[in-house]
């Protein structure tokens, strides 16, 4: 009886298949073989010397506490060693954490006198990482901090879209913009708004929490601001400038530019806000979109429209 | 029942005044319930705290800078040829375009320290106001003494050089 | 009797009805209550509502790395301060002091300091005037939107400073 089955059974390909598996197979119990006799790697020793404060016991001031963690059994960055430390010896360590990838802002802290994203940093095995809390703000618990100001300084600088006044169709259709406008937004609509460039900034030290309006909005607000004026799609450029012309709002900047050397995403907010200065002592002026108009939310509809536009041109 | 009709009538008549308040929701009768907890919530929280808290004080710096930032650059842009210049050629006009020059540029810079460094959340309402008076004039004795100097004496190219 | 008292009550309703503007007159004892925010955010800033908090602030100046931007920065601003001061002494002191600014300088010539310490003098003299110089250019350059990359300021840091010292040796060996 030539079945199918039997067929397969006495194929070459089956044949070849558990050749080949049985081959992983013997490969994998002598590795574990080998594994089980070979000497164990030795710990390597990393101390974390970490800024702690206990707001139910206010009465005690905020002290430096040394963790000492294997670093052969821990993975490379930071946060990490954090959540390690978080796990194995002292649970009530409080820090911020969301994406451990570098692009929800959470974990930004001061490491080693410089702020970092923790989930970015790798390790450094030797010496003592100190850990401080993003300098300058006030702390909640250990190495959390309050960002309502930052926050309210973003919400300040109106980061959305302002269209032209009396249009009727805001939020129901979509902005046209070209290629060329769009690459002009590169550079800064990547913020993440971690806040570590903010809180480099030694102005945003001195004016940052003053009474409003006269503080200083930092470097992360002042680039949302430029990011939103240079935005081709956006017609409320002269209230936003209008906007930020006190004595405080942008003029605390002297272009120190730690902002720039501490930003995680490489972007320059010291440039951001050197072109918006241009822009507000009408040094330069915001460029004409390349295109106007709208097309419908709607992707069929816009199709549709795009091309009944097109063959009229026609 | 006549008379509790009387009695209702007239208690609506009390009522009214009340009402408008009422509506505008700051009712101060204390007859009417809850409005202990009302009068609480309508206090000003912020006198508890005042005593405890520093007052700290507004800085009324310019509502628009925009205008004063190119003076200050083109200042700054001016010295950078007036500098050298009234080294290598002293003559009384660059010395006294100098003067006035050097003092606005040092004026804004020391202004923008004062600022940084002399803030009302460390040294009260008073100090910070003092020091700027202070600047303004420092700044403006130095302006005269340098006119002086350049009408009377040698002037600044000269001494330089 | 009854009623009519019922009638006149009601008329007299009416007419509060017609005077009372919001029109929420009903004949029900009336009861409104707004919540309102405990503290409004325009009274309370952010500084006194941590400390009303007891909330430490967390270290700056004593923990963050010194580096080339932040210092070539705060040197600008020292090296600023220290060309007030030289403006100041010679207006205020042109005023002041009793003999005339050349007359000084002659003396402090023909005093007896040796030429090495002499040249260290006029470095750190001519030092806040070259450094300030260069450097402002570089700001005045960076306000013109050039060199604000992160490679550039370091760049444009490093070829400022070698300017900056060899403009004041050259100065003081004047």
């Amino acid at each position: 009886m030539n079945s199918a089955r039997t067929r397969f059974c006495n194929s070459k390909l089956l044949k070849e298949f558990v050749r080949r598996f049985s081959k992983v197979k013997s490969e994998c119990k002598d590795k574990n073989a080998n594994a089980a006799k070979a000497p164990e790697k030795k710990p390597k020793l990393k101390t974390f010397s970490i800024y702690r404060f206990n707001p139910k016991d206010k009465t005690q001031k905020p002290t430096m506490k040394k963790y000492i963690i294997d670093i052969n059994d821990c993975r490379p960055m930071v946060l990490d060693a954090l959540f390690k430390i978080k796990t194995e010896q002292d649970s009530s360590l409080a820090f911020r954490r969301s994406c451990r990838e570098g692009i929800c802002g959470s974990c930004a802290m001061n490491i080693d006198g410089v702020n970092r994203l923790a989930c970015l940093h790798k390790i450094k095995p030797r010496g003592v990482t100190k850990i401080y809390p993003l300098p300058h703000m006030y702390v909640v618990k250990d190495l959390v901090v309050d960002m309502t100001r930052f926050f309210d300084q973003y919400h300040r600088v109106k980061p959305y879209l302002i269209g032209k006044s009396g249009d009727k169709d805001q939020g129901g259709s979509q902005y046209l913009q070209s290629i060329k406008d769009r690459e002009a937004l590169d550079g800064y609509v990547e913020c993440i708004l971690c806040a570590c460039c903010s809180t480099s900034c030694p102005e945003y030290w001195w004016h940052g929490h003053s009474k409003k309006p006269n503080d200083f909005l930092g470097p992360a607000a002042l680039l949302h601001a430029y990011r939103w004026i240079t935005d081709s799609r956006d017609y409320a450029t002269k209230e936003r400038l209008n906007q930020l012309k006190s004595y405080y709002s942008v003029y605390r900047c002297h272009q120190i530019n730690n902002c720039t050397s501490v930003c995680p995403k490489r972007l320059a907010p010291g440039k951001a806000i050197a072109n918006l200065r241009l822009l507000m002592s009408s040094f330069k002026k915001k460029k004409k979109p390349d295109m106007e108009g709208s097309l419908p939310a709607e992707p069929e509809k816009a199709c549709d429209q795009a091309c009944e536009a097109g063959d009229k041109k026609k | 029942m006549a008379l509790a009709l009387f009695l209702r009538s007239s208690a609506r008549l009390q009522a009214l005044p009340n009402l408008s308040r009422c509506v505008q929701f700051a009712p101060s009768s204390t007859s009417r319930p809850f409005s202990h907890l009302v009068q609480q919530l309508n206090k000003n929280p912020i006198s508890a705290t005042k005593s405890k808290v520093n007052v700290i004080a507004t800085r009324g710096m310019s509502a628009d800078h925009s205008k004063l930032w190119p003076i200050e650059k083109a200042v700054s842009i001016a010295l950078l040829g007036l500098v050298p210049a009234s080294i290598i050629t002293p003559n009384p006009i660059l010395d006294n375009l100098l003067a006035v020059a050097v003092v606005a540029h040092f004026h804004w810079g020391l202004e923008a320290c004062v600022i940084d460094y002399i803030r009302p959340i460390i040294f009260g309402p008073v100090i910070p106001k003092l020091a700027l008076g202070l600047l303004y004039l420092v700044s403006a004795a130095t302006l005269g003494g340098l006119l002086y100097y350049n009408h009377n004496c040698i002037g600044i190219g000269c001494t330089a050089f | 009797m009854a009623l009519i008292f019922r009638l006149s009550g009601k008329r007299f309703g009416q007419q509060m009805l017609i005077t009372d503007k919001s029109g929420l007159f009903n004949f029900v004892r009336p009861v409104t209550l707004k919540a309102k925010p405990a503290l409004s955010e325009k009274e309370e800033g952010h500084d006194e509502r941590n400390m009303r908090l007891k909330r430490p602030q967390s270290p700056h100046l004593t923990i963050y790395a010194p580096q080339l931007t932040s210092m070539l920065s705060i040197t600008h601003r020292f090296t600023g301060m220290a060309l007030s001061a030289y403006a100041i002494a010679l207006g205020l002191g042109a005023v002041v002091l009793p003999e005339s600014i050349p007359h000084y300088i002659e003396e402090l010539e023909c005093a007896e300091i040796g030429s090495s310490c002499i040249s260290a003098i006029k470095f750190i003299l001519a030092f806040p005037i070259t450094y300030h110089f260069w450097n402002g250019i570089r700001h005045l350059l960076w306000d013109a939107g050039k060199f604000l990359t992160i490679r550039e300021v370091y760049i444009t840091g490093y070829v400022m400073l070698a300017l900056a010292i060899s403009s004041a040796i050259a100065l003081s060996a004047m």
